[in-house]
């Protein structure tokens, strides 16, 4: 394999495994995600025997990162306006008045 | 032309052999006793920890006291403008993690072969008062020679480490951890033959014994039972399943005595066994070899040091393919395959972090595949 190449993507690899280690699993899926991209792209210059292998470890690797974005916290919701109508005019299927909802 | 860079005046770069988010390992020429050494090395932005340069300078300290053939030796020790550096064997061959990788379960005579070279160079550390506490395929060098080294003594050590396992943030490592190391309590040299039984379970069957990356997943005790070995490796026979079984008892008592009794179990059954050495009957059995406890950290104090023991086991993984060939250069370079035999993928991990490593160190060893 061209030195140049395969140690670029060592490096990739190198900082996806720091990533993964200090708990970034989304920037490691990230760097997972373009290193694919890169391989799959310039794969032609992989020489054919290793060509299989490489690619199957490289989708491998980023198909085994799960990255759980942080939840977004919604903004509190204005209060509603009053009620023009009163209770009375609910109408949807939500848990009736009669029952026991604390 | 390139200017060569020397460390400590007398080691000369030749080029890369790894590297990692912590530590780099490069090939270097030792000017003054003109033979090729390793060279690891703190990363540049880690060399400002002190606590991070102690540790990684301290327990070469140790290993430097061995001087066993199937011992990584440890030459050197210093600072070069500031970055902490080893200076260890250099050894042309492949971890056994990549021999697994590469050949997948091994004939039971050549998996004892290497079983009995681990507990001989375990068997010179445990006399030495040493313990390993992380004995694990990634540790063990196998030269072209077939002789098989322990390397990383003791970086990877620390109760602090152990209970970073417990948290699951040192994943990698849960796998071959004595179920007493990995529930914190006082370490002894049975540790070390419990790791060997583990490694010797993973060359026999192609996987590890455990399920799981980390402690948290591998649950209690049962976590700690490993899958039926004579159902994995059926051409074993039932004596090294045995002792391999011994060797993971859950408790330490349960093991072979020490590691030159269980080299005197598998010794029948290696392929070699008329020229391997075997090591002398210890005066102390692997219990009685306590490795030295470390004070529990204050609350003030275990961020950083759970930080720097993150660091240090990192830097150990990174640099534990150390002294391993890993670009061209005449000899046989370790994990390639010649001519038209298939090559294996990068070997699965037992984490993200060392699948990436796998990967990394594939590209690294196929870097000078010609096509």
């Amino acid at each position: 394999m061209p030195p140049a190449l395969a140690r670029g993507w060592a490096a990739q690899a190198a900082a996806i495994e720091a990533a993964a280690a200090g708990g970034n699993d989304c920037s490691a899926l990230r760097l997972a995600n373009a290193l694919r991209t890169q391989v799959v792209a310039t794969e032609q210059k992989v020489p054919l025997r290793l060509r299989s292998p490489l690619v199957t470890g490289v989708n491998a690797l980023a198909a085994r990162i799960t990255c759980t974005p942080p939840t977004v916290k919604k903004p509190p919701k204005p209060p509603k306006p009053p009620d023009k109508h009163g209770k009375h005019d609910h109408h949807g299927h939500g848990p009736g008045g009669d029952g026991n909802d604390q | 032309m390139s200017a060569t860079t020397r460390i400590a005046g007398r080691y000369e770069i030749v080029r890369p052999l790894g590297h990692g988010a912590m530590a780099t390992v490069d090939l270097a020429q030792d000017v003054e006793l003109d033979r090729p050494i390793a060279l690891k090395r703190l990363a540049e932005n880690l060399a400002r920890d002190d606590e991070l340069r102690r540790r990684f300078l301290r327990e070469p300290r140790l290993a430097a006291r061995l001087s066993h053939p199937n011992v990584v030796r440890v030459f050197d020790v210093g600072e070069d403008d500031g970055r902490p550096f080893i200076a260890m064997e250099y050894v042309d061959g492949e971890t056994l993690a990549d021999l697994v990788a590469r050949r997948g379960r091994l004939p039971a005579a050549e998996a004892a072969t290497l079983g009995v070279q681990m507990c001989a160079g375990l068997a010179a550390a445990h006399a030495a008062g040493l313990v390993h506490r992380d004995v694990k395929p990634q540790n063990l060098l196998l030269g072209t020679d077939g002789v098989l080294k322990l390397g990383d003594f003791g970086i990877a050590v620390g109760h602090e480490g152990t209970k970073l396992t417990l948290a699951g943030t040192v994943l990698g490592t849960a796998g071959y951890l004595a179920p007493e190391q990995a529930r914190g309590e006082q370490v002894t040299a049975a540790a070390d033959v419990y790791g060997v039984g583990a490694v010797l379970y993973e060359l026999l069957a192609g996987e590890t014994s455990r399920r799981g990356a980390s402690l948290a997943e591998h649950g209690g005790e049962n976590g700690f039972r490993p899958p039926d070995l004579a159902a994995r490796a059926p051409d074993a026979p039932p004596e090294l399943i045995a002792a391999i079984a011994s060797c993971l008892a859950l408790r330490p008592e349960d093991r072979p005595p020490s590691a030159a009794a269980l080299a005197r179990l598998l010794a029948p059954m290696a392929s070699e066994a008329d020229t391997l050495s075997l090591p002398a009957d210890p005066a102390r059995r692997a219990t009685e070899i306590l490795a030295p406890r470390v004070a529990p950290p204050s609350r003030r104090r275990t961020r950083r040091r759970l930080a720097a023991a993150v660091a240090l086991v990192a830097a150990a993984a990174a640099g534990l393919a150390v002294a391993i060939v890993l670009t061209s250069g005449g000899g046989r370079s370790p994990g390639r395959t010649s001519g038209s035999r298939t090559v294996a993928p990068p070997a699965v991990g037992s984490n993200v972090a060392d699948q990436a490593r796998n990967l990394e160190n594939w590209l690294r060893i196929h870097a000078q595949t010609s096509p």
